[in-house]
Protein backbone atom coordinates (compact mmCIF):
# COMPACT_ATOMS: atom_id res chain seq x y z
CA UNK A 1 0.00 0.00 0.00
CA UNK A 2 0.92 3.61 -0.16
CA UNK A 3 3.61 4.84 2.16
CA UNK A 4 2.78 8.49 1.71
CA UNK A 5 -0.09 10.17 3.53
CA UNK A 6 -0.25 12.58 0.58
CA UNK A 7 -1.02 9.83 -1.94
CA UNK A 8 -4.73 9.34 -1.30
CA UNK A 9 -6.84 11.48 -3.53
CA UNK A 10 -3.82 12.58 -5.54
CA UNK A 11 -4.62 13.10 -9.20
CA UNK A 12 -2.61 13.76 -12.32
CA UNK A 13 -3.64 14.96 -15.80
CA UNK A 14 -2.00 14.90 -19.19
CA UNK A 15 -3.01 15.08 -22.86
CA UNK A 16 -1.91 13.24 -26.00
CA UNK A 17 -2.61 14.43 -29.57
CA UNK A 18 -4.56 12.09 -31.88
CA UNK A 19 -1.33 10.88 -33.44
CA UNK A 20 0.59 7.64 -32.88
CA UNK A 21 3.94 9.41 -32.82
CA UNK A 22 3.18 10.87 -29.38
CA UNK A 23 2.25 7.65 -27.60
CA UNK A 24 5.78 7.13 -26.21
CA UNK A 25 4.95 9.93 -23.74
CA UNK A 26 2.34 7.72 -22.00
CA UNK A 27 5.12 5.87 -20.20
CA UNK A 28 6.88 9.07 -19.10
CA UNK A 29 3.62 10.42 -17.68
CA UNK A 30 2.79 7.20 -15.82
CA UNK A 31 6.28 7.20 -14.32
CA UNK A 32 5.78 10.82 -13.23
CA UNK A 33 2.53 9.86 -11.50
CA UNK A 34 4.18 6.92 -9.74
CA UNK A 35 7.21 8.95 -8.67
CA UNK A 36 4.79 11.12 -6.68
CA UNK A 37 2.86 8.18 -5.20
CA UNK A 38 5.68 6.53 -3.28
CA UNK A 39 4.37 2.94 -3.58
CA UNK A 40 6.49 -0.04 -2.62
CA UNK A 41 8.90 -0.70 -5.53
CA UNK A 42 7.78 -4.31 -6.17
CA UNK A 43 4.13 -3.22 -6.39
CA UNK A 44 5.14 -0.21 -8.44
CA UNK A 45 7.05 -2.27 -11.05
CA UNK A 46 4.18 -4.53 -11.94
CA UNK A 47 1.59 -1.73 -11.71
CA UNK A 48 3.57 0.50 -14.06
CA UNK A 49 3.76 -2.30 -16.65
CA UNK A 50 0.03 -3.14 -16.44
CA UNK A 51 -1.11 0.49 -16.51
CA UNK A 52 1.34 1.47 -19.24
CA UNK A 53 0.05 -1.38 -21.39
CA UNK A 54 -3.68 -0.79 -20.70
CA UNK A 55 -3.36 2.95 -21.26
CA UNK A 56 -1.35 2.49 -24.45
CA UNK A 57 -4.02 0.12 -25.78
CA UNK A 58 -6.79 2.58 -24.78
CA UNK A 59 -5.07 5.51 -26.50
CA UNK A 60 -4.16 3.53 -29.65
CA UNK A 61 -7.80 2.43 -29.77
CA UNK A 62 -8.99 6.04 -29.44
CA UNK A 63 -6.68 7.15 -32.27
CA UNK A 64 -7.55 4.18 -34.52
CA UNK A 65 -11.33 4.15 -34.08
CA UNK A 66 -12.06 7.61 -32.66
CA UNK A 67 -13.08 10.75 -34.43
CA UNK A 68 -10.45 13.11 -33.18
CA UNK A 69 -8.70 15.56 -35.44
CA UNK A 70 -4.92 15.22 -35.48
CA UNK A 71 -4.35 19.00 -35.41
CA UNK A 72 -6.93 20.26 -32.93
CA UNK A 73 -8.14 17.46 -30.69
CA UNK A 74 -6.37 15.84 -27.81
CA UNK A 75 -6.99 12.73 -25.76
CA UNK A 76 -7.25 13.71 -22.10
CA UNK A 77 -6.03 11.36 -19.40
CA UNK A 78 -6.83 11.69 -15.71
CA UNK A 79 -5.16 9.33 -13.20
CA UNK A 80 -5.93 9.21 -9.50
CA UNK A 81 -5.43 7.02 -6.45
CA UNK A 82 -8.45 6.71 -4.12
CA UNK A 83 -6.62 4.90 -1.33
CA UNK A 84 -7.38 1.42 -2.75
CA UNK A 85 -7.28 1.61 -6.52
CA UNK A 86 -5.70 3.57 -9.30
CA UNK A 87 -8.44 4.99 -11.51
CA UNK A 88 -7.67 6.14 -15.03
CA UNK A 89 -10.13 8.08 -17.19
CA UNK A 90 -9.44 8.45 -20.90
CA UNK A 91 -11.52 11.15 -22.65
CA UNK A 92 -11.62 11.12 -26.44
CA UNK A 93 -13.92 12.01 -29.34
CA UNK A 94 -15.62 9.01 -30.88
CA UNK A 95 -18.57 6.67 -31.03
CA UNK A 96 -19.24 4.32 -28.08
CA UNK A 97 -17.93 0.75 -28.23
CA UNK A 98 -18.98 -2.41 -26.41
CA UNK A 99 -16.88 -3.19 -23.38
CA UNK A 100 -19.26 -5.71 -21.80
CA UNK A 101 -18.79 -8.57 -24.26
CA UNK A 102 -15.05 -8.65 -24.64
CA UNK A 103 -13.99 -12.09 -25.84
CA UNK A 104 -10.55 -13.64 -25.97
CA UNK A 105 -9.44 -13.27 -29.61
CA UNK A 106 -8.27 -16.31 -31.58
CA UNK A 107 -4.48 -16.59 -31.37
CA UNK A 108 -4.16 -16.20 -35.15
CA UNK A 109 -6.59 -13.26 -35.42
CA UNK A 110 -5.26 -10.44 -37.63
CA UNK A 111 -6.27 -7.77 -35.08
CA UNK A 112 -8.71 -7.02 -32.24
CA UNK A 113 -6.59 -7.75 -29.15
CA UNK A 114 -6.57 -4.24 -27.64
CA UNK A 115 -9.72 -4.29 -25.49
CA UNK A 116 -9.07 -7.85 -24.38
CA UNK A 117 -5.57 -6.88 -23.22
CA UNK A 118 -7.03 -3.90 -21.29
CA UNK A 119 -9.57 -6.20 -19.59
CA UNK A 120 -6.75 -8.58 -18.53
CA UNK A 121 -4.50 -5.80 -17.18
CA UNK A 122 -7.23 -3.95 -15.24
CA UNK A 123 -9.72 -5.09 -12.57
CA UNK A 124 -12.67 -3.14 -13.90
CA UNK A 125 -13.48 -1.13 -17.01
CA UNK A 126 -16.43 1.05 -17.89
CA UNK A 127 -17.42 3.37 -20.71
CA UNK A 128 -19.51 6.53 -20.67
CA UNK A 129 -20.42 8.31 -23.90
CA UNK A 130 -21.88 11.79 -23.86
CA UNK A 131 -22.15 14.19 -26.79
CA UNK A 132 -19.72 12.25 -28.93
CA UNK A 133 -17.10 11.95 -26.23
CA UNK A 134 -16.04 8.58 -24.83
CA UNK A 135 -14.78 8.32 -21.27
CA UNK A 136 -13.12 4.97 -20.72
CA UNK A 137 -12.75 4.33 -16.99
CA UNK A 138 -10.18 1.74 -15.92
CA UNK A 139 -9.57 0.62 -12.33
CA UNK A 140 -6.63 -1.31 -10.91
CA UNK A 141 -6.50 -2.32 -7.27
CA UNK A 142 -3.23 -1.59 -5.47
CA UNK A 143 -2.30 -4.60 -3.35
CA UNK B 1 14.47 1.69 -35.41
CA UNK B 2 17.61 0.18 -33.92
CA UNK B 3 18.01 -3.40 -35.09
CA UNK B 4 21.12 -5.51 -35.63
CA UNK B 5 20.92 -8.48 -37.98
CA UNK B 6 23.53 -11.18 -37.41
CA UNK B 7 24.12 -14.56 -39.14
CA UNK B 8 24.37 -17.45 -36.71
CA UNK B 9 24.38 -21.12 -37.72
CA UNK B 10 22.11 -20.67 -40.71
CA UNK B 11 19.80 -18.32 -38.84
CA UNK B 12 19.32 -14.59 -39.26
CA UNK B 13 19.22 -13.26 -35.72
CA UNK B 14 17.22 -10.04 -35.54
CA UNK B 15 18.41 -8.28 -32.42
CA UNK B 16 15.89 -5.53 -31.60
CA UNK B 17 17.64 -2.72 -29.72
CA UNK B 18 14.53 -0.67 -28.92
CA UNK B 19 13.11 -0.58 -25.38
CA UNK B 20 9.60 0.08 -26.61
CA UNK B 21 7.78 -1.11 -29.74
CA UNK B 22 4.20 0.08 -30.16
CA UNK B 23 1.78 1.41 -32.79
CA UNK B 24 4.13 4.36 -33.45
CA UNK B 25 7.15 2.33 -34.65
CA UNK B 26 5.58 -1.05 -35.37
CA UNK B 27 5.59 -0.46 -39.13
CA UNK B 28 9.40 -0.05 -39.22
CA UNK B 29 9.73 -3.25 -37.19
CA UNK B 30 7.44 -5.10 -39.62
CA UNK B 31 9.23 -3.80 -42.75
CA UNK B 32 12.70 -4.76 -41.49
CA UNK B 33 11.60 -8.30 -40.65
CA UNK B 34 9.68 -8.74 -43.91
CA UNK B 35 12.79 -7.67 -45.76
CA UNK B 36 14.85 -10.24 -43.84
CA UNK B 37 12.27 -12.98 -44.51
CA UNK B 38 12.69 -12.34 -48.25
CA UNK B 39 16.43 -13.05 -47.98
CA UNK B 40 16.50 -16.12 -45.76
CA UNK B 41 14.60 -19.21 -44.54
CA UNK B 42 15.28 -19.20 -40.80
CA UNK B 43 14.70 -16.19 -38.60
CA UNK B 44 14.81 -15.64 -34.87
CA UNK B 45 13.84 -12.33 -33.26
CA UNK B 46 15.72 -11.45 -30.07
CA UNK B 47 13.54 -9.41 -27.69
CA UNK B 48 16.01 -9.33 -24.80
CA UNK B 49 16.48 -5.53 -25.05
CA UNK B 50 12.73 -4.88 -25.36
CA UNK B 51 10.82 -3.85 -22.20
CA UNK B 52 7.47 -3.01 -23.73
CA UNK B 53 5.30 -4.02 -26.68
CA UNK B 54 1.60 -3.42 -27.33
CA UNK B 55 -0.99 -5.50 -29.17
CA UNK B 56 -0.13 -3.95 -32.55
CA UNK B 57 3.22 -5.77 -32.28
CA UNK B 58 1.38 -9.02 -31.53
CA UNK B 59 -0.72 -8.52 -34.67
CA UNK B 60 2.48 -7.90 -36.65
CA UNK B 61 4.09 -11.07 -35.27
CA UNK B 62 0.99 -13.08 -36.26
CA UNK B 63 1.17 -11.56 -39.75
CA UNK B 64 4.87 -12.46 -40.04
CA UNK B 65 4.15 -15.97 -38.75
CA UNK B 66 1.56 -16.42 -41.52
CA UNK B 67 3.98 -15.14 -44.17
CA UNK B 68 6.66 -17.59 -43.00
CA UNK B 69 4.22 -20.49 -42.84
CA UNK B 70 3.04 -19.84 -46.37
CA UNK B 71 6.60 -19.74 -47.66
CA UNK B 72 7.77 -22.72 -45.58
CA UNK B 73 10.14 -20.62 -43.50
CA UNK B 74 10.71 -20.63 -39.74
CA UNK B 75 10.25 -17.70 -37.40
CA UNK B 76 11.24 -18.17 -33.77
CA UNK B 77 11.28 -15.74 -30.84
CA UNK B 78 13.80 -15.43 -28.01
CA UNK B 79 14.62 -13.36 -24.93
CA UNK B 80 11.06 -12.44 -23.96
CA UNK B 81 10.96 -10.99 -20.43
CA UNK B 82 8.57 -12.26 -17.75
CA UNK B 83 6.31 -9.23 -18.12
CA UNK B 84 6.12 -9.53 -21.91
CA UNK B 85 5.52 -13.26 -21.52
CA UNK B 86 2.24 -12.45 -19.73
CA UNK B 87 1.05 -10.62 -22.84
CA UNK B 88 2.03 -13.51 -25.14
CA UNK B 89 0.38 -15.94 -22.74
CA UNK B 90 -3.02 -14.21 -22.32
CA UNK B 91 -3.37 -13.82 -26.09
CA UNK B 92 -2.45 -17.44 -26.82
CA UNK B 93 0.70 -16.62 -28.79
CA UNK B 94 2.82 -18.87 -26.57
CA UNK B 95 1.01 -21.78 -28.27
CA UNK B 96 1.87 -20.56 -31.75
CA UNK B 97 5.48 -19.52 -31.54
CA UNK B 98 8.48 -21.51 -30.40
CA UNK B 99 9.96 -19.19 -27.81
CA UNK B 100 13.49 -19.67 -26.46
CA UNK B 101 14.97 -18.15 -23.30
CA UNK B 102 17.81 -16.67 -25.33
CA UNK B 103 19.46 -16.79 -28.76
CA UNK B 104 22.12 -19.34 -27.74
CA UNK B 105 19.43 -21.76 -26.57
CA UNK B 106 17.62 -21.35 -29.89
CA UNK B 107 20.76 -21.93 -31.99
CA UNK B 108 21.81 -24.90 -29.83
CA UNK B 109 18.37 -26.47 -30.19
CA UNK B 110 18.37 -26.01 -33.95
CA UNK B 111 21.88 -27.50 -34.19
CA UNK B 112 20.83 -30.64 -32.25
CA UNK B 113 17.63 -31.01 -34.32
CA UNK B 114 19.70 -30.92 -37.54
CA UNK B 115 22.27 -33.47 -36.41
Amino acid sequence: MSKSPMSKGYSFNFTIPFDYKHIYSIEENIKKFFSLMNFDSTIENSLIFNINLALTEAIVNAIKHGEGNMKNDKIKVHIEFDGNSIIINVHSKGRPFDIHNIKKPEPLADSGRGLYVISCMMDKIDLINTDGENILIMKKKVS
Amino acid sequence: MLINIIDKNGYKVIDVKEKRIDASNDKDFKDIILDTIKKTNNIVIDFSSVDFIDSSVLATLVYLYKVCNKENKTLHLAGISKKLWTLFDITGLTNIFTIYNNIDECIEHVKISNE
